[in-house]
C-alpha cells in the first residue's frame, strides 16, 4: 500500500494505517532532527511535534507532492524554529579562539575533529546547515531537499555549494589543512 | 591528496562524527504522539458540548477534565509532591477525568439556553490549561531557585521540566498564543524549561546559576504568577 492509500485509510479512521505511515517515515525524520540538534530529547520532541502536526493536517494534504516531501517540509520548519530559539540558550558556548587552540596538543584526533566540526556546522546559518546535513550526512537527493525546503532544485544546489564553501572556510580558520599537497 | 579529496575526506569524517544518530525510539515517540492526539480529540469533543456552558454545575468539571486530559495525554503528568498546587498522579487523573466527563455528559440539559460561541469555549479551555501550566511552572521554578545540584530534590526536576516543555510548545500552537503577552511568556517559559532539561552533570552548578540569572533578568516568575492568578472562569461565568 502506498502513502496515498494509507492516508485515505487514516482519514477514514484506520489506526493501523496511521501506525504504518509513522513507521515508514519516522526514522528519517528522527535522524534529521538528531543530526541538526545533537540532542536526543529535543530530537524526540521535534519528531513527535512533526507527526502530531502532520496527522492533524492530513485531511488538507492534497497529494500534489509526495507525502514524504510534505512531511519533511513540516519537519524542517519545526527543526529550524527550534534551532533559532535554542541559539538564545547557547550564548555561552566556546569562542573561536578556544576552538582554534583545541587541536594542537590533544591526543585524540577524532574527539577534536568532532568538536571542530560541530562548532563549524553550528557557525552556518540554519538553512545552510540543513541542506548540508540533509545531503552530505543523511543522503537526501537534491529533489527531496528542494521539496522539503520549498525551493527550486537549483536553489537547493546553490545553497549546498555555499554551505560547503563556508564550511571549508571555517575549518581552514580553525587551522585545519585543506590546502593541496605539494606535488 | 588534492584539495577536493581532502574536503571529501572531511565530509566523510563529518558524516561519521557529527551527531551520529542513536537508534530511533519508535515506540516511545509513538506513545507520546498517540497520547497527545487522543487528548486533542477529546478536547474537541468537549468544545462541542456547547450547551453545557450554560449549566454551571457542568462547566467546571468539564473544564477541569480538559486540563487533566491535556496533562495526562502529554504523558508526563506526574505527582510533583506535596505543596504543589493542582497536581495529581497520572493514574488518578486518568480515572478522575473519565468520571468527570461521564458526569458532565449525564448532566447536559438539551433544553438549556442558546449555545455559546464554540471558539470562545475553545479559547477558555486552553486558557485554563495555560493557567494550570503556569501554576505548576511557578512551583517548579520557585523550588529550582533554592535547590542545589547535589540535592535529591533536583533529581526529577529535568524530567518534570521536560513534560512542561512539551505542554508549553503545544500551547504555543493553540489559540492562547494569539495574545502577544501570553506568547511572550510561553516563549520565555519554553526557553527556561529547555535550559533546565539541558543541564549537564559536568557543569550543573554553572548551568543552574546561569539559568537563575536569566529567570531574574526576564522576571519570568513574576509574570508566571501574574498570569496564573488570573481566573479565566470568572470572565466566562
Amino acid at each position: 500500500m502506498d502513502d496515498r492509500q494509507l492516508i485515505q485509510r487514516i482519514i477514514s479512521g484506520d489506526p493501523v494505517a496511521e501506525r504504518q505511515l509513522y513507521e515508514r517515515h519516522v526514522e528519517r525524520v528522527f535522524r534529521l532532527a538528531y543530526r541538526m540538534t545533537g540532542d536526543a530529547t529535543l530530537a524526540e520532541d521535534l519528531t513527535q511535534d512533526t507527526f502530531i502536526r502532520a496527522f492533524a493536517r492530513l485531511e488538507g494534504f492534497r497529494g500534489e507532492a509526495a507525502f514524504s516531501s510534505w512531511l519533511h517540509r513540516v519537519a524542517t520548519s519545526i527543526i529550524i524554529t527550534a534551532l533559532r530559539k535554542r541559539s538564545r540558550i547557547r550564548a555561552h558556548e566556546a569562542t573561536h579562539e578556544d576552538l582554534a587552540n583545541l587541536g594542537r596538543a590533544a591526543p585524540d584526533r577524532d574527539r577534536d575533529l568532532e568538536r571542530q566540526l560541530g562548532r563549524a556546522v553550528a557557525e552556518l546559518d540554519e538553512n545552510h546547515r540543513l541542506v548540508l546535513v540533509m545531503h552530505d550526512l543523511e543522503g537526501y537527493t537534491h529533489q527531496e531537499i528542494a521539496a522539503a525546503m520549498d525551493t527550486p532544485v537549483g536553489t537547493a544546489k546553490a545553497r549546498l555549494s555555499r554551505a560547503r564553501r563556508r564550511l571549508r572556510e571555517i575549518m581552514t580558520g580553525f587551522g585545519f589543512d585543506l590546502s593541496p599537497d605539494p606535488s | 591528496m588534492t584539495d577536493d579529496k581532502k574536503f571529501e575526506t572531511l565530509r566523510d569524517d563529518m558524516a561519521r562524527l557529527h551527531n551520529p544518530p542513536p537508534e530511533t525510539p519508535r515506540e516511545r515517540m509513538w506513545e507520546q504522539i498517540q497520547a497527545v492526539r487522543t487528548a486533542e480529540r477529546r478536547v474537541i469533543g468537549l468544545v462541542l458540548w456547547r450547551r453545557a456552558l450554560q449549566d454551571r454545575r457542568v462547566w467546571w468539571p468539564t473544564a477541569a477534565a480538559a486540563i487533566l486530559l491535556l496533562g495526562v495525554a502529554i504523558g508526563r503528568f506526574s505527582d510533583l509532591g506535596p505543596g504543589v498546587p493542582g497536581t495529581r498522579s497520572a493514574d488518578v487523573a486518568a480515572t478522575g477525568q473519565t468520571e468527570l466527563v461521564a458526569e458532565a455528559t449525564d448532566t447536559v440539559d438539551s433544553s438549556a439556553a442558546p449555545a455559546a460561541d464554540s471558539r470562545q469555549i475553545n479559547q477558555l479551555v486552553y486558557q485554563l490549561a495555560a493557567s494550570d501550566l503556569f501554576a505548576r511552572a511557578d512551583a517548579l521554578l520557585t523550588g529550582f531557585k533554592t535547590t542545589s545540584c547535589t540535592s535529591t530534590d533536583m533529581a526529577p526536576v529535568p524530567e518534570w521540566a521536560g513534560g512542561m516543555l512539551l505542554q508549553t510548545r503545544l500551547l504555543m500552537g493553540s489559540p492562547v498564543a494569539e495574545d502577544t503577552e501570553m506568547l511572550g511568556l510561553l516563549e520565555d517559559l519554553e526557553l527556561v524549561l529547555a535550559q533546565i532539561v539541558g543541564i549537564s552533570r559536568e557543569n550543573c552548578t554553572q548551568d543552574m546559576a546561569w539559568i537563575r540569572k536569566g529567570l531574574e533578568n526576564r522576571s519570568t516568575l513574576d509574570r508566571l504568577r501574574l498570569m496564573s492568578s488570573t481566573d479565566p472562569l470568572r470572565n466566562a461565568l
